[in-house]
């Protein structure tokens, strides 16, 4: 079988990413809810858990190299996936979509319904979907810390970083947002520290609110690392992170105000033809958009919004995209490729990987960035 | 295993051809060399693996087979030649899952964040905002009144439900372009549709109707000064009473008080009364007379998001308020 084939393939490639993990376990695991994909170097894939609150860190293997870009679009590809887990394309919804950097394969993190079961599948050059065949390959999970100062159910978004992992979570009970880092090696059992992140949505200059992450990633600037998140509703602010107590309280800088009622979705930077870097924000809009055929749409912001430091360029005066115009101010501009898109991840500086959904059918296609 | 045994019991009624059957392991068995399992009239297979036997050819599905579906094996025998055979999963004898609110009676400030719905079974993801309506008194539908981000209690039983935070904020944009999602003063229903399924497939079968009624908006942290404790008697398992002026979050509730006596915590069970205005402890042990301490997590909110520490929107104008206290004693005694 392919899957077996593909298995085979990225376990003769294991090894290669011993030092990302330590003492890993092999074989036996069953991923029991996913909320969010992300990969780390030589196909390290980060999967949110929020079912145990965890993060579990796979080796699939697949290290590259680079030549499994996907050739052409993929049409109905929801058909193709539901088939393969056994239930109709109504029943399933697509998690998340994460492209590994290492080799251009895009992972995809299904769930079931009715019984919720997931899954995570690949798809390749030639647009077939596998399912990812857990049995060999080298896994750790990580929980994150319970107690009522960090209990967390929801786990948002995942990211790798160098020399270790973030994740930002929330609470079923409260509209508050936590940012866990992991250190790099990860291990079962590794204890995470635990950030109590607040940010604040200013309306009117009058009322201060509360706001949890919904997506993110890290940041690094002069000034330090920061974790960029999204915010629902939606600001886009900074936490800086270096030299933060675990259990401590980081307040968040907001730098750039998309405009009221969306919800961000997925975030990724790159840079473009002339090297300016970009950050892109994929979010769903509460309203019918004024310049797009879909609530889904997305914005890129120059990346200079967000080493703003003046208080004249922060928070309640953030820069504002002006809703009235496509673009506007300089440097925040809508992105023609993700409206329609559901699930967005960044393939090169030149391309992402879309899934876009027109009226309830799923098309998976590589979008030129701009 | 266990899962596939599980799966088994669930399907001892299932009707299996003589070169078709459910081996011991809840794989698809089929005698011959090659074989591919399909959902229904599906054209392309289930995912999974494959092993080959001397005799036999072993399917492990990559995710559980389901009640209720019919698979159609296609398999070759070693002749060469393509058979198809049908297995039906019949459903288990499950009853519907049924759904609560809470709290309730649901009397909620108008400026609300929350509610929960708890079903007596896990119940199926990803359809919530599908599943559930919110009607004004004039019968009109509130649209987006939800939070998209579908938030489930472990077991996946209870649904937290946050009215839409964009809408329900002073002063947010939403808020100003749609209005606030209820109304103060009025009556809403909360409608919970039929179709709606249990983890096993089996529907809710009926619709289901709450009323919620919006009272004034609170912009006011919980203070445990207004509270009332009734104290039980030494020597007794009598339940220690904690009384509200306000319904308070329900769910943080649960955690959120701890009875202290000098450093140890008392254990004991808690309850919380539906309509979340009163708290309830019952001790493992005997009261013994003396002085207790109920200990709050200053993060215990009412519900519209107000917690001890501060209320959820913060009036940039107002002077700032103390914290409010987070411990109150009581006297068990004769």
């Amino acid at each position: 079988m392919k899957a077996l084939c593909l298995s085979l393939l990225l376990a003769s490639a294991l090894g290669a990413s011993a030092a990302l993990l330590e003492s890993p376990q092999k074989g036996g695991l069953q991923i029991q809810s996913l909320s969010s994909l992300s990969f780390g170097p030589e196909g390290l894939l980060l999967v949110a858990e929020p079912a145990t609150a965890s993060v579990v860190a796979i080796q699939t293997g697949d290290a590259g190299p680079k030549s499994e870009r996907l050739a052409k679009p993929v049409a109905d590809i929801g058909a193709q996936i539901a088939a393969g887990l056994g239930a109709k394309k109504e029943d399933i919804t697509i998690k998340d979509l994460a492209v590994n950097p290492a080799s251009g394969r895009i992972y995809l993190g299904v769930q079931r319904r009715p019984d919720n079961a997931v899954l995570i599948v690949s798809v390749g050059a030639d647009g077939k979907v596998a399912p990812l065949n857990l049995a060999p390959l080298a896994w750790v999970r990580i929980t994150l810390p319970g107690g009522t100062a960090s209990k967390v159910t929801n786990i948002t978004d995942v990211a790798f970083d160098k020399d270790r992992v973030f994740a930002t979570g929330t609470c079923n009970e409260e509209f508050a947002s936590r940012i866990f880092t992991i250190p790099v090696p990860l291990k079962n059992g590794a204890t995470a520290s635990v950030f109590s992140a607040e940010t604040y949505h200013v309306a009117h200059r009058k009322w201060e609110t509360k706001a949890p992450i919904q997506s993110f990633i890290p940041y690094q600037s002069k000034e330090g690392t920061f974790v960029v998140g999204a915010f629902a509703c939606t600001p886009v602010a900074k936490f800086k992170v270096d030299d933060i107590q675990s259990g401590a309280q980081v307040k968040g800088v907001s730098m750039v105000e998309l405009g009221s009622g969306n919800r961000p979705l997925d975030l990724f930077s790159y840079s473009d033809k002339s090297g300016k870097e970009w950050l892109v924000v994929h979010t769903q809009r509460f309203k019918q958009n004024a310049f797009g055929p879909s609530k889904m749409w997305g914005a890129r912001i120059s990346m200079d919004y967000l080493d703003a430091k003046a208080p004249e360029k922060t928070n309640e005066n953030a820069a504002r995209r002006d809703e009235k115009e496509p673009k506007g101010p300089e440097g925040i501009e809508i992105v023609d490729a993700l409206f329609g898109a559901v699930q967005v991840d960044k393939l090169s500086d030149t391309e992402a990987v879309v899934l876009r959904d027109t009226e309830g059918t799923l098309s998976l296609e590589v979008a030129a960035l701009p | 295993m266990k899962r596939w045994l599980c799966i088994l019991s669930l399907v001892c009624s299932a009707t299996f051809a003589a070169d078709v059957w459910v081996n011991e392991a809840g794989q698809i068995e089929a005698r011959g060399v090659e074989v591919r399992v399909f959902r229904g009239d599906a054209t392309e297979p289930l995912f999974g693996s494959v092993v080959k036997t001397r005799e036999s050819v072993c399917f492990a599905a990559a995710l559980p087979l389901v009640s209720g579906e019919t698979y159609r094996v296609d398999f070759q025998t070693a002749e060469g030649a393509w058979s198809t055979e049908r297995l039906k999963f019949t459903n288990p004898a499950t009853a519907a899952p049924t759904v609560s609110i809470s709290p309730f009676p649901t009397v909620l400030p108008a400026n609300a964040l929350k509610l929960y719905l708890h079903f007596s079974q896990p119940m199926e993801q990803g359809v919530f905002l599908e599943r559930i309506t919110l009607q004004r008194q004039d019968g009109s539908v509130v649209h987006g009144a939800f939070r998209e981000t579908e938030l489930w209690s472990p077991d996946g039983k209870r649904l937290t439900l946050w009215l839409h935070p964009g809408r329900q904020k002073t002063g947010v944009n939403l808020n100003l372009d749609e209005g606030p999602v209820l109304q103060e003063g009025r009556q809403h229903t909360l409608k919970i549709a039929a179709n709606w399924r249990s983890t096993t497939g089996v529907a809710l079968g009926k619709e289901t109707a709450f009323t919620l009624a919006a009272g004034v908006v609170d912009h006011t942290c919980p203070n445990p000064q207004r509270w009332q404790i009734t104290a039980p008697k030494t020597g007794t398992h009598d339940q220690l009473l904690v009384s509200f002026d306000e319904p308070l979050d329900p769910a943080i509730l649960v955690s959120a008080l701890k009875v202290k006596r000098g450093e140890g915590e008392v254990a004991g069970v808690v309850t919380v009364a539906s309509d979340a205005r009163t708290w309830l402890f019952t001790p493992v042990v005997a009261w013994t007379p003396g002085a207790c301490v109920l200990e709050i997590d200053p993060l215990l909110e009412d519900l519209a998001g107000n917690n001890l520490l501060g209320p959820f929107e913060v009036d940039r104008d107002a002077p700032l308020k103390a914290a409010a206290a987070t411990t109150l004693s009581f006297e068990v005694g004769g």
